[in-house]
């Protein structure tokens, strides 16, 4: 067991240490990119310079070399939209600590959310009445096929809809985030997949053990249903569902970059798809507007940690628990 | 038929794929007139206006074929990275599952590998880095986006085929084949895969649908826009869209959803028609899984 836990965490941070050390190199390619005069053309009567693309290795270590210091400072320096350019930069790492907290505060709503929804709507399979089960199947087959970018996309078309017909915001899809309104579509998209898998599972786990020798004892020694399935049937599926673990943090985690992107949730997935687009020469040289290679490469490094990390302790979960499985009550 | 209506999944699917199939097909059979050519408009009309069903697209052309035709592209365009994916993880995974040893252990050390990093997002981030500093080829940039779809589920679906593959080769008749001399050839491909060649498909169904989620995802990266090209439109109020030429699905949904506040109907029809046919396979997979547990 210690060998095989050692095994998964020292593959997981190599694995951090190659696929992080890769994006930060290709982040700050840009930063080795500059323009050469070749000579000059003429364009409706004006001599212009004519331009040719470049890239300095030099200056692409340097730019990386800049970011292993910034990182050993713990400073991120950068000019904020509307700053004037000879104004002293301002530290990033507030801002990229608050998107962090809010990309957690997110994630454990929603997979909160979904995992108990989904572990009680698997518990439904399990009761011997048809309404309850079918009902269970609809709403996990829902959870699982209908893609996150619909959820979203739906919610704020109706959002929409119903503010222009009837006055009323439902929740906020364009405005300041800051609010328990504003959760609600992050959340509620982020927990459908969670939902539906749980309660895939659970209900799968259920449905094999609630033909046990020992769930047709105790429903003849007259015990009530519901103590049947959640003293007896459910202890027994509890490793069955953990197995499911690392698959739903996985999913969760991707599923959190495409809903931030498309809500305005203040989270990380904005700060990791501001990708510099404007190249280092002109009037804006020496600039890479208002986020710079240095900030998407923490933020994507830190994003990186989450996902590692988290997908880490399921597979870990789930390795402790593999070894108490089919054990009877 | 009675197996059959005792599988709702398999139903549902079934008749939600008619549904789908004779939609594809109206724009072969009925006239929509001209949906192709970007018309010059103020504000895209809504849904039910001036006789268009579910309204027009930020370029004014009628949605309901456009988002027809699109299903069909992207469906092919899902299929074509589905072939290529079971193309290369079919023999790995039958090759891994059957021989074991390292060979399965390279599958199942990727497979867990690339699980441990949002690989779709890295590829997304890598392809814009790529795009903002370089200036690539229509053909360049298709192959990246097909590699991108093909790879990031590959090692997966080769180690979900190693794992089946794997739970056969101790199978009695697996045995006696290989008592009797047969070769490894013609135990995998006739003893191993008939064996699991059920819970393949149900497994190559899923696989579709991640595949068509992940073009979805990269609609909301706008790395979709390779696939039709992009002009540019003017709207009112000085608002400005970039649509796509070629009717898909996902760079529809891609290039639309920034002005989603004002003109809702352009992202979502498209998401829509998207989330149909991904459940419509999840669904498939799911009944498939059920009509092959119940046999075995």
């Amino acid at each position: 067991m210690l060998h095989q836990l050692l095994r998964l965490w020292l593959g997981r941070i190599a694995g951090y240490v190659v696929v992080g050390a890769g994006l930060v190199l290709l982040l700050h390619l840009p930063g080795g990119v500059y323009y050469e005069v070749a000579g000059q053309v003429e364009v409706g009567g004006q001599t212009i310079d004519q331009l040719t693309i470049a890239f300095s290795s030099d200056l692409f270590w340097s730019e990386v070399r800049e970011f292993g210091n910034q990182v050993r400072n713990g400073s991120l320096p950068y000019h904020g939209p509307n700053s004037e350019l000879s104004a002293p930069p301002e530290d990033f790492v507030p801002r990229l600590k608050t998107s962090w907290r809010n990309t957690l505060l997110l994630l454990g709503y929603s997979a909160g959310t979904g995992t108990v929804l989904g572990v009680l709507l698997g518990a439904l399979y399990a009761v011997r009445s048809r309404i309850p089960r079918v009902l269970g199947l609809i709403a996990a087959t829902l959870g699982l096929s209908l893609p996150d970018f619909l959820v979203v996309m739906a919610g704020q078309a109706l959002s929409v809809w119903h503010w222009r017909k009837f006055d009323i915001n439902l929740w906020q899809v364009v405005a300041d985030p800051y609010t328990l309104k504003g959760m609600i579509l992050p959340v509620l998209a982020l927990a459908a997949f969670p939902m539906g898998y749980m309660a895939r599972i659970t209900g799968a786990a259920l449905d094999e053990i609630m033909l046990e020798d020992y769930i047709r004892t105790a429903r003849a020694k007259g015990l009530p249903e519901a103590r049947i399935i959640l003293a007896h049937a459910f202890k027994n599926a509890v490793p069955k569902v953990l197995a499911g673990l690392p698959s739903l943090v996985s999913f969760t985690l991707s599923s959190l970059v495409i809903v931030e992107r498309l809500t305005v949730w203040p989270g990380m997935a904005g700060l990791i798809f501001t990708v510099p687009t404007r190249l280092p020469f002109g009037p804006s040289a020496g600039t890479w507007g208002d986020i710079t290679p240095q900030v998407v490469s923490a933020a994507c490094l830190i994003f990186l940690a989450f996902f590692v990390l988290l997908e880490g302790l399921a597979q870990t979960v789930r390795l402790l628990f593999r070894g108490i499985e089919g054990v009877a009550p | 038929m009675r197996r059959l209506f005792r599988n709702p999944p398999l139903v549902w699917s079934l008749l939600l794929a008619l549904v789908l199939l004779v939609a594809m097909a109206l724009p072969s059979v009925v006239d929509f007139g001209d949906y192709a050519t970007v018309q010059k408009v103020r504000a895209p009309l809504a849904p039910g206006e001036d006789g268009f069903i579910l309204g027009s697209d930020l370029a004014g052309r009628n949605l309901l074929p456009r988002v027809l035709v699109g299903m069909r592209l992207t469906l092919l365009v899902g299929l074509g990275v589905l072939l290529l994916r079971a193309v290369l993880a079919l023999p790995l995974g039958l090759l891994a599952g059957w021989r074991g040893g390292w060979l399965a252990r390279v599958v199942s050390a990727t497979a867990a590998g690339a699980s441990a990093v949002p690989t779709l997002i890295v590829v997304a981030l890598v392809l814009r880095i790529f795009s903002s500093v370089l200036t690539l080829s229509r053909p360049v940039q298709y192959l990246i986006y097909a590699a991108a779809l093909v790879l990031v589920g590959l090692p997966r679906l080769a180690d979900q085929i190693a794992n089946l593959a794997g739970s056969v080769k101790n199978m009695p008749h697996v045995e006696a084949a290989l008592s009797l001399g047969a070769t490894q050839w013609r135990i995998i491909t006739r003893h191993l895969f008939p064996v699991i060649r059920g819970d393949l498909l149900a497994a190559l169904a899923a696989e579709l649908a991640l595949v068509l989620v992940a073009m979805g995802h990269m609609a909301i990266f706008d790395a979709s826009a390779v696939i039709g090209g992009v002009t540019m439109v003017q709207l009112e109020y000085g608002r400005h869209a970039n649509v796509e030429l070629v009717p898909e699905l996902g760079a529809m949904m891609g290039l639309s959803k920034g002005l989603i506040r004002y003109y809702w109907w352009p992202a979502v029809v498209p998401a829509v028609a998207l989330g149909l046919i991904i459940a419509c396979f999840q669904l498939l997979a799911d009944g498939l899984r059920r009509w092959w547990l119940r046999r075995a």
